[in-house]
């Protein structure tokens, strides 16, 4: 096993190389650069001033010098410099990934909480017009887009209720504070967990089933133990691998669903910074954050397989 | 006191296949039956939509902007005067077509690298499986804007683009289901006795994933249309006038809309909900009639 | 079994009424609008209408808070930190002296000598002298720096050698002693203290004078701007937050205000969001107001001021490119201009928003008081067309920046316009970076733009000057000629000639296809006192310009 993680992780790098390569030439085949996106449309700019900025930041040499210049940097350690405000991409994304790891690590506890509880309830009471309510509305979560869930949040829990912020991860301006924090936190994390939690409960409910009428938990059941325990002891625990496995491909949909809930709420993570990296053309900023969603991407992958296979060991991987 | 036997009676009618099986099950479930009919009458509206309503989706008629529903109107008008319903109803068309084409597209290329990568094994596998993460890390959102921009957005580069980067899941699953079921007994016995790989595949493994496939068949369209949604919501998919279901949404974002004309992004919200709704439910019921171990 | 189905059923039925329960109150009750948000907001409003006491939260976009030299957007920033010798009032009439106690004009406008205020020190103790201001004024125009508004100091001597390379500095700015400044300019320019020098700020010489200049973008002096303003900053927050304290030692007087924050967001529909919840304090501009379409909604919130027909000084048209053929013929540009209806388009979509424009300048003086109405005239649009031979099968490329609905059901509409009598745009929505490269790499074909001229109507030069990019291939030498007489007179009765005779010929030539005065709702919140009060004094806006507006009279009840 160790092997192969490590072969996974020896091919990986040309793979990360090439995504690199290829997001390059996209995110230079997007009209406009750095500095035409600097310019306010109401305010028009000469020229050769133009050209000045661009020769500056180096825009102005062929594309593949521009990217040799990106790799020779990356292969010094240095992730290279914004377009925009000059700092270090490297410390603008350790900087930022607090935001995000917050954000999508709180979602993912209320979804598995919420999603695991709601899941195992269905499937107990089958049948029952609990399970039935719940199936639908596990199935409403996954069907209403995301950005228009962040919306209706918005405007009954914030504009109508006034229980939660509108936007924003602290008050602006006040000294930092959990209680703060986490009321900013509330709306943004269910947003991005309610899909989630749809899913896992679906996934809970139908492994939960799977096992529930399986002999070893009938045994435990003859054996007189209460239903409780049967079920926290030995139903969840089966039930729970196929889920584990999920939980790896849902990180990168998380990762992914964070860039759009972190504009709608303001949430300065990495995402955001993505975002505004595409509208600024903020090319070393953008291969930054590329860089690091490969990363994660890939890791995310790696340990589902070797989930998968530790929970089916009829898989096996030379 | 006579006691009469009952009378042995021997079937006289064929044993039901397993398709047969299946296509019971699946008919019993309640949810999917629901949603197959949703769907149908989804369909059915967005293909008769000429026929159903007097009004172009693109006419305007800027004395009646923003009405709300009347006898003219049954939906109300949106910010140029257009009627609501017809544009509804033309979108389906759009979000309908965009769900089915690009799952086709990512259909295709998934089961076929999907495939070939379980079925395989060893270098292969890893190789194929290395350029499935390649598209899977992808930042979407670079890929969409940039096509877009390069080549114009457009309902096409929608379901190109979608169908691009919803492969690589359909090529994961397939590939687990290979994995899985060629070290089953069946196949190994299958082998031992000499059948050949193509026969293995089709005859025997092929068979077995069907139900997943289609099962993921039915999410990926659903998906799909969310994708597009998404999209045309960003104003990277079906450009103004023509509506979609995404687009139509766009208009949420004004509070103003938002808060007092629901007319005009509820019916594309729900739409677009029960599409996805009635899609889910039916991949559902496949699932549960296909999967022979659910025995529920 | 059929019990679950109705359930099931009923539950989807609940969501739909749910939604049209709530709205429908709102239509069925339009004379109520008034009161009713009113009434719903009446315990929160009472939240929202307090906010913390003595602080000004402003909002800014991202993106704006680079440096003074480089942005558009950034110069709100300057109002709070940085000054320059004098900023333009909010009156719009003419210019406070703020770092240049007063300033004498030679020869008709040939050279300006600044007077400094004495006994002026940044704000970390330094005293400012007149080196500061012949270094800003230079920095502003080196071209290694590469600011946005070096072109602010083209009129002055030496600036051309400076940008060629030939000199290190600009030899028509120098330093009489340590209180007085001396610019020389290579012609009398009467009005270059109130158009061209409003726009530099004056930088510290002590902290930035040995800083390369390729290095001083990045340099950290950005993230805590030392300067001369009413407030000092304290902290930034990339990407969400700047702050700032009162400067004990302003010249003016210690701000009533304590504190400022700038608060960064990406979009409008954040910004007005915070705005009603209370979270905010003011609207930005640059960028857009409140879309036309909210306006009547926030005017009914009790905790704010609105302006809804705040003037933008901003003419909206039509940019074509002058090189395309079809473009280039006069008939086919007229034609278009009957086709629209823009005062049906005026009275609904942008409900009596702004005002019908038929040439550029925004400002009423400019303008003659006759000129072609180009009333709409579908028929006649066809003729023109017919005569020059346009073909409807022609799909033009059309791009946008503007993003609000209000904006985009507009370019609905024009296509709906243009479609009738055979013109066929394809709208496409692009960013600022986007709009800007096709205009660069001429892909541009046609587009929805606008262009800030409130300051002055000297500004439209920079879209109808011979050459400029922006221009689209337009040359009229007389209009140039017009533009340059137009600076010469100090006084707008006599400058209101020239420009009245511009109007006639751009109104004639079409160069673009003139819409609308824009106007830029904005919303205040009333418990800074003075804010609203300003911007109601305010005539119009005037864009990337730190304008003077007494913040250090502001308070909070």
């Amino acid at each position: 096993m160790a092997t192969y993680i490590l072969r996974r992780i020896l091919i990986s790098l040309p793979i990360i190389l090439g995504i690199t390569v290829i997001v390059f030439m996209l995110a230079n085949m997007m009209p406009g650069d750095a500095v035409l996106a600097m310019i306010s449309s109401d305010t028009p700019l000469e020229a050769e001033l133009i050209k000045l900025r661009q020769g500056q930041l180096g825009l102005d040499l062929p594309l593949y010098e521009q990217y040799g210049r990106w790799l020779g940097n990356l292969l010094r350690g240095n992730m290279g410099y914004s377009f925009q405000t000059g700092e270090p991409v490297f410390e603008m994304i350790m900087r930022r990934i607090p935001a995000t790891l917050e954000l999508m690590g709180f979602s993912l506890l209320i979804s598995v909480i919420l999603g695991v509880t709601l899941g195992t309830i269905s499937a107990l009471k089958q049948y029952s017009a609990l399970d039935y309510g719940l199936t639908l509305f596990g199935f409403t979560g996954i069907s209403i887009p995301d950005f228009f869930l962040s919306l209706i949040l918005i405007f009954v829990f914030a504009l109508k209720l006034d229980w939660f912020p509108t936007s924003g991860m602290v008050t602006a301006g006040e000294p930092f504070s959990w209680a703060d924090n986490l009321h900013h936190l509330f709306l943004p994390a269910l947003a991005l967990a309610l899909v989630r939690t749809a899913v896992f409960m679906r996934y809970t409910r139908a492994s939960v089933l799977e096992v529930i009428n399986d002999d070893y938990v009938r045994t435990a059941r003859a054996k007189g133990m209460t239903e409780f325990v049967v079920t926290a002891r030995h139903i969840l625990r089966n039930a729970l691998i196929p889920v584990i496995t999920v939980i790896g491909i849902n990180l990168t949909v998380l990762f992914a669903g964070s860039v759009i809930i972190e504009t709608i709420f303001q949430w300065p993570g990495i995402g955001m910074m993505f975002i505004n990296a595409i509208s600024l053309r903020d090319s070393p900023v953008i291969m930054g954050y590329v860089l690091f969603s490969a990363f994660v991407v890939l890791i995310a992958n790696l340990l589902t397989d070797v989930t998968y296979s530790w929970a089916d060991p009829r898989i096996r991987y030379e | 006191m006579t006691a009469t036997a009952p009378a042995i009676t021997f079937a006289t009618t064929k044993p039901e296949s397993l398709w047969g099986k299946a296509r019971k099950r699946f008919f019993r479930h309640k949810l999917a039956m629901f949603g197959l009919v949703t769907l149908s009458l989804l369909i059915f509206v967005s293909v008769a939509a000429p026929l159903l309503t007097p009004y172009s989706p693109v006419e305007l008629d800027l004395r009646a902007i923003r009405q709300p529903p009347s006898a003219a109107h049954w939906l109300g008008t949106d910010g140029t005067g257009r009627d609501v319903l017809t544009r509804v109803l033309y979108a389906g068309r759009i979000s309908l077509s965009v769900g089915l084409v690009s799952v086709s597209i990512s259909m295709l290329i998934g089961i076929i690298i999907g495939s070939i990568a379980g079925y395989a094994g060893g270098k292969v596998d890893m190789i194929l499986m290395r350029v499935t993460d390649m598209f899977m890390t992808f930042p979407s959102l670079v890929i969409i804007i940039t096509v877009a921009a390069a080549m114009g957005p457009s309902v096409y580069n929608a379901m190109l683009v979608i169908g691009l980067l919803t492969w690589p899941s359909i090529a994961r699953l397939v590939r687990g289901q290979f994995l899985t079921l060629r070290e089953q007994q069946f196949v190994r016995a299958a082998r031992s006795i000499g059948v050949s790989s193509w026969e293995i595949t089709f005859k025997h493994i092929f068979p077995n994933t069907i139900s997943s496939i289609a099962v993921a068949i039915t999410f990926g369209v659903a998906n799909a249309i969310l994708l597009e949604a998404s999209l045309s919501f960003l104003g990277l998919g079906v450009q103004a006038p023509t509506p979609s279901w995404g687009n139509m949404l766009r208009d949420a974002q004004s509070l103003n809309i938002l808060e007092g004309m629901p007319w005009m992004w509820l019916p594309p919200g729900l739409m677009i909900a029960l599409a996805v709704l009635s899609i889910n439910f039916i991949g559902d019921g496949l699932r549960d009639a296909l999967d022979p171990r659910s025995m529920l | 079994m059929k019990i679950r189905m109705l359930f099931l059923l009923v539950a989807l039925f609940a969501m739909l009424l749910a939604g049209c329960a709530a709205p429908a109150a709102a239509p069925a009750a339009p004379a109520a609008e008034e009161t009713a948000p009113a009434a719903e907001e009446g315990a929160p409003a009472a939240a929202e209408a307090a906010g913390p006491a003595g602080v000004f939260r402003s909002p800014m976009r991202t993106g704006c808070a680079v440096g003074t030299l480089w942005t558009t957007c950034g110069r709100r920033l300057d109002e709070a930190f940085l000054q320059g010798l004098a900023q333009v009032k909010w009156t719009a009439d003419g210019v406070e002296p703020l770092l240049a106690e007063s300033w004498e004009m030679e020869e008709g406008g040939k050279a300006f000598v600044f007077k400094l205020r004495e006994g002026v020190t940044w704000h970390d103790g330094t005293p400012f002298t007149a080196d500061d201001v012949v270094f800003s004024f230079n920095i502003f125009a080196n071209p290694a720096v590469g600011s946005t508004y070096a072109g602010k100091l083209s009129d002055v001597v030496g600036y051309d050698e400076f940008q060629a390379g030939t000199a290190t500095e600009l030899a028509g700015v120098t330093k009489v002693d340590d209180m007085t400044v001396r610019v020389e300019l290579k012609s009398p320019a009467p009005l270059w203290v109130e158009l061209q020098q409003i726009s530099i700020s004056i930088l510290p010489n002590h902290i930035l004078g040995d800083v390369a200049p390729d290095q001083l973008r990045t340099h950290e002096y950005w993230k805590q701007m030392v300067g001369t303003g009413p407030f000092v900053m304290t902290e930034f927050v990339d990407d969400q937050y700047i702050t700032g304290v009162a400067n004990e030692n302003y010249f003016l007087g210690k701000p009533k205000l304590d504190k400022i924050i700038f608060q960064i967001y990406a979009d409008t529909t954040a910004i007005l969001n915070a705005l009603e919840a209370g979270e905010l304090d003011a609207t930005p501009y640059e960028g857009g107001g409140i879309p036309l379409d909210q306006v009547q909604r926030f005017e009914a919130m009790e905790h704010l001021t609105v302006l809804g027909n705040m003037d933008a000084g901003l003419p909206t048209f039509i940019m074509l490119n002058l090189e395309d053929p079809d473009f280039a013929k006069p008939e086919v540009r007229e034609a278009m201009m009957y086709a629209i209806d823009r005062q049906t388009i005026m009275e609904t979509v942008r409900m009596n928003y702004g005002k019908i424009s038929n040439t550029m300048f925004p400002a009423e003086w400019a303008r003659p008081a006759e000129l072609n109405e180009y009333a709409y005239d579908p028929a006649k649009a066809s003729e023109l067309l017919a005569a020059a031979g346009w073909d409807p099968n022609r799909k033009i490329d059309f791009l946008y920046y503007y993003n609000d609905q209000v904006n985009k059901d507009i370019v609905v509409a024009i296509q709906a316009y243009l479609a009738a009598v055979g013109i066929n745009i394809e709208p496409r929505l692009v960013d600022g970076a986007g709009f800007n490269q096709a205009i660069v790499d001429k892909t541009f074909q046609a587009g929805y733009a606008a262009n800030g001229q409130g300051l002055d109507p000297s500004i439209g030069a920079n879209i109808t000057r011979c050459g400029t990019q922006r221009a689209m291939s337009y040359c009229n030498e007389r209009v140039d000629e017009l533009f340059g007489l137009g600076l010469s007179e100090a006084t707008r009765d006599a400058r209101a000639p020239y420009y009245q005779e511009i109007s006639t010929i751009l109104n004639d030539e079409l160069p673009k296809l003139w819409l609308w005065y824009e106007v830029r709702p904005m919303g205040f919140n009333k418990r800074i006192v003075g804010l609203g009060e300003h911007f109601s004094e305010q005539p119009l806006l005037m864009f990337d310009l730190p304008i003077y507006n007494e913040i250090h009279t502001w308070y909070t009840e």
